[in-house]
């Protein structure tokens, strides 16, 4: 077994590897540059960050307004608060914009990063429904008259006061009461945009989704939340997934597309900044001394791995992505096996429409096919998300596989075939028998490799509303604001699963070497 | 009666024709030695006996039963013919021992301790009993053809085809796999033989079939092969 103890070898240099890496980030200062303060006196504006770098939270309209505030200005993409609130703590970007309510429980949280209060624009935020769609009409008129209600019998204002205050221990949403009389609605949110929608304690929480819950509760439906980027939630709601989505920005642009209630909550567009950035009354931050080494990496490991039991959401996250590369191997495999039947059969046809096959899956990129599945083709099916993205995975695996199976298939003499069939063996018998064991030594270890790039693609899902491994860290670092424990525990948890898959690749090539067994020693005697 | 009978066998090809037709009886116990030029069809026109190779026209018949209709249970049609090639083609991904009993157990339904014992004393006569666990790839060219022989007579054949045995071995292996075959002969085995060994062919055949231009250009016993060629041909080609 010399390749294995090679393996373990590799495995230990990694770790430590990984642990260097901690030891250096831990121990390097951050870096500190010069700051908008010193090149001016008096109040910082937006204008000053003109021509600096700017994030821009992607799917969102405030890249528009981006543009237009600074025009000379490089722009990078973000896909949620965390990256950005990291990237711009680390002097990546030098501002971006967001929404007011969302940055001021950012500041709290995290005082390094404020926002300059002058609000951009003045902005409403709304739940959006379908449009063009006298149910979804209908839906929006009920849910517009609840509110009504909410904002006069004073229940508004406590949600108010509740979300954007500091009481953390009644930041809960009570999910019971639903009776689901009138059926189950979808609703699509993006968990990590605090504090409309997060999670904590492992449990979806927010404004929007306390509002929801009671809307429901009151109207006599039931609730299923969906979780997907900002960027996922139109095309869902638009193709019908969901029936409503938690509010956004509304803008004359998605008003063409959808169809806003009533405003729930109002703000506007802010720049945000470092807080070393801002001068005088704005400046609010004061300079925390550094702890210990140790006690930061115990702090930083408490706070995102062991408050609010956040593992656990790491391990759904794992059992996720395990289930959908699982089942996409196993089922792919499958259809890799059938393909190569097809293609033996000599059908002229059959050859054909698996080389369309083949080269389809292999042209195209695997989010792209997951998002055509999603929200096109099994739209009408209400198959699940993880049903959609094992369809999907398998479908991509198999055509990869059958290519690797048929390079196999093919370097095997065809002498072991007419040598089977002189003997008396039917094709088939001489293909299960023979040829197929043979192959399988070759293109075992080169599946093994496609097998693991399957597992490390599976890392998409999040497009398609999936809560996977890496979803669920992107999740984690909304609510602690680090990037390093959650990036690097997901990048590990990844290797030790393609490990996991490379052992078992390795112990059916190991059953199926007709030479297992024998020594070295026997062979020579 | 004769034991395979071959009329107008014809085997074409899109640019040429190999065989044109050729006409042979076999009877029980002939060794039949198939030598010619190069390329002049030999090798096809054994592998169209166990139709390896489809021929386009003609009909083969073997104890009754025509092998070239489309009905013919063509598997079980070849349990009773043997063969050999060039290239031994052993099953790479089994042992010798394996290698042997595969047949007999997977499709004459032998039990597999009444195919090792057989197995192992056809071995013991070919000199491999002690290789028996043993893979092909660890074997010699001779060893692996002593071991192809075995594989083939293990089903107990009627018949046995060889397509050049010993092209692809030098000649001390040459002779192990030569004596395997003479020994055969002797105990009366039926076998159709392409070879260039004419020393060889003359020995062990009691019949030899000189294949040229598509059809059996010559037949004969050895010696009026060898020492009183009838046509103009052979005698040019046997003298060169």
């Amino acid at each position: 077994m010399k390749p294995a103890q090679k393996t373990d070898r590799v495995i230990i240099a990694v770790l430590v590897l990984l642990l260097a890496l901690l030891v250096v980030r831990q121990v390097l200062p951050s870096r500190s540059e010069g700051s908008v303060q010193e090149q001016k006196t008096g109040p910082v504006t937006y204008e000053d960050y003109n021509g600096k770098k700017i994030g821009i939270m992607s799917g969102t309209n405030l890249e528009a307004e981006s543009f237009q505030c600074f025009p000379n200005s490089e722009y990078l993409y973000f896909d949620g608060y965390p990256n950005l609130n990291i990237a711009l703590e680390n002097h990546v970007i030098d501002a971006y914009l967001g929404d007011e309510p969302a940055l001021k429980s950012i500041h709290a949280q995290q005082p390094q990063i404020d926002y300059i209060k002058e609000r951009l624009t003045n902005n409403r935020y709304s739940f959006a429904f379908r449009k063009d769609d006298p149910k979804e009409a209908a839906l929006r008129d009920e849910f517009n008259e609840f509110l009504r209600q909410l904002k006069a019998d004073g229940t508004y204002d406590e949600i108010d006061s509740l979300w954007f205050g500091t009481d953390e221990e009644h930041k809960v949403v009570d999910m019971t009461g639903m009776t689901g009389e009138k059926g189950t609605l979808h609703v699509i949110t993006t968990p990590t945009d605090e504090p409309f929608s997060y999670i904590k304690d492992g449990n979806l929480v927010g404004y929007d989704i306390d509002v929801t819950v009671r809307f429901c509760r009151a109207a006599g439906y039931a609730v299923e939340f969906v979780e997907g980027d900002y960027s996922a939630r139109i095309p869902a709601l638009t193709s019908g997934r969901v029936e409503f989505t938690t509010t956004m920005n509304v803008t004359p642009e998605r008003e063409e597309t959808v169809l806003f209630s009533e405003p729930v909550s109002e703000g506007g567009i802010v720049v945000a900044v470092r807080s070393e950035d801002l001068v005088g009354a704005e400046a609010d931050v004061e300079p925390t001394e550094r702890e210990p080494f140790f006690t930061r990496i115990a702090h930083s490991f408490e706070k995102n791995f062991i408050r609010e039991n956040r593992w656990k959401q790491i391990l759904q996250g794992v059992g996720t992505t395990c289930l959908i590369t699982g089942c996409a191997i196993l089922l792919g495999t499958i259809l890799a096996f059938l393909i190569c039947l097809l293609r033996r059969t000599g059908s002229r046809l059959g050859n054909l429409l698996c080389d369309i096959f083949v080269k389809l899956m292999q042209g195209t990129p695997s989010v792209v096919l997951l998002m055509i599945l999603f929200y096109v083709v099994f739209i009408k099916t209400g198959l699940s998300a993880v049903a959609v993205a094992i369809i999907g995975f398998a479908m991509n695996f198999g055509a990869y596989a059958s290519e690797i199976m048929r390079s196999g298939i093919d370097s095997i003499d065809p002498g072991q075939r007419e040598a089977a069939l002189a003997l008396g063996y039917s094709e088939n018998q001489a293909f299960n028998r023979f040829i197929l064991p043979q192959a399988a030594m070759y293109f075992l270890p080169v599946y093994r490799g496609e097998a693991v790039s399957l597992l490390k693609s599976t890392s998409v899902v999040g497009y398609i509303t999936i809560l996977d491994l890496t979803k669920m860290s992107d999740i984690i670092r909304a609510r602690t604001y680090e990037a390093f424990f959650p990036l690097i525990a997901t990048a590990l948890i990844y290797f030790l699963l393609a490990w996991i898959i490379s052992l078992i690749v390795r112990f059916v090539l190991w059953r199926i070497d007709p030479k297992r067994g024998r020594t070295t020693k026997e062979v020579e005697a | 009666m004769s034991l395979i009978k071959v009329e107008h066998l014809q085997k074409a090809f899109e640019k040429s024709m190999p065989l044109k037709d050729i006409n042979l009886e076999v009877h029980k116990g002939d060794v039949i030695a198939i030598i010619g030029p190069s390329g002049t069809g030999k090798s096809t026109f054994l592998r169209c006996l166990n139709r390896l190779e489809e021929p386009t026209a003609g009909t083969i018949t073997m104890d009754g039963l025509v092998l070239t209709d489309s009905k013919c249970d063509l598997p079980k049609a070849r349990r009773k013919i043997g063969m050999v090639f060039q290239s031994f083609n052993l099953f790479n991904n089994l042992n010798v021992i394996e290698n042997v009993i595969s047949a007999p157990v997977h499709l004459l339904k032998m039990p597999r301790e009444e195919a090792i014992q057989r197995g192992m004393q056809l071995l013991q006569l070919v000199g491999m009993a002690e290789r028996a666990d043993r893979f092909p790839d660890e074997l010699s060219g001779g060893q692996k053809q002593r071991v192809s022989i075995v594989r083939a007579i293990a089903m107990q054949p009627e018949v046995l085809l060889f397509d050049e045995p010993t092209s692809a071995l030098d000649p001390t292996m040459t002779a192990e796999v030569l004596s395997v075959i003479r020994n055969l002969a002797e105990q009366g085995m039926t076998m159709l033989i392409v070879t260039h060994e004419m020393k060889f062919a003359r020995d062990v055949a009691n019949r030899i079939l000189y294949l040229d231009e598509g059809v059996i250009y010559e037949e004969g016993t050895p010696e009026q092969i060898f020492d009183r060629p009838q046509k103009e041909k052979r005698a040019a080609s046997s003298s060169g």
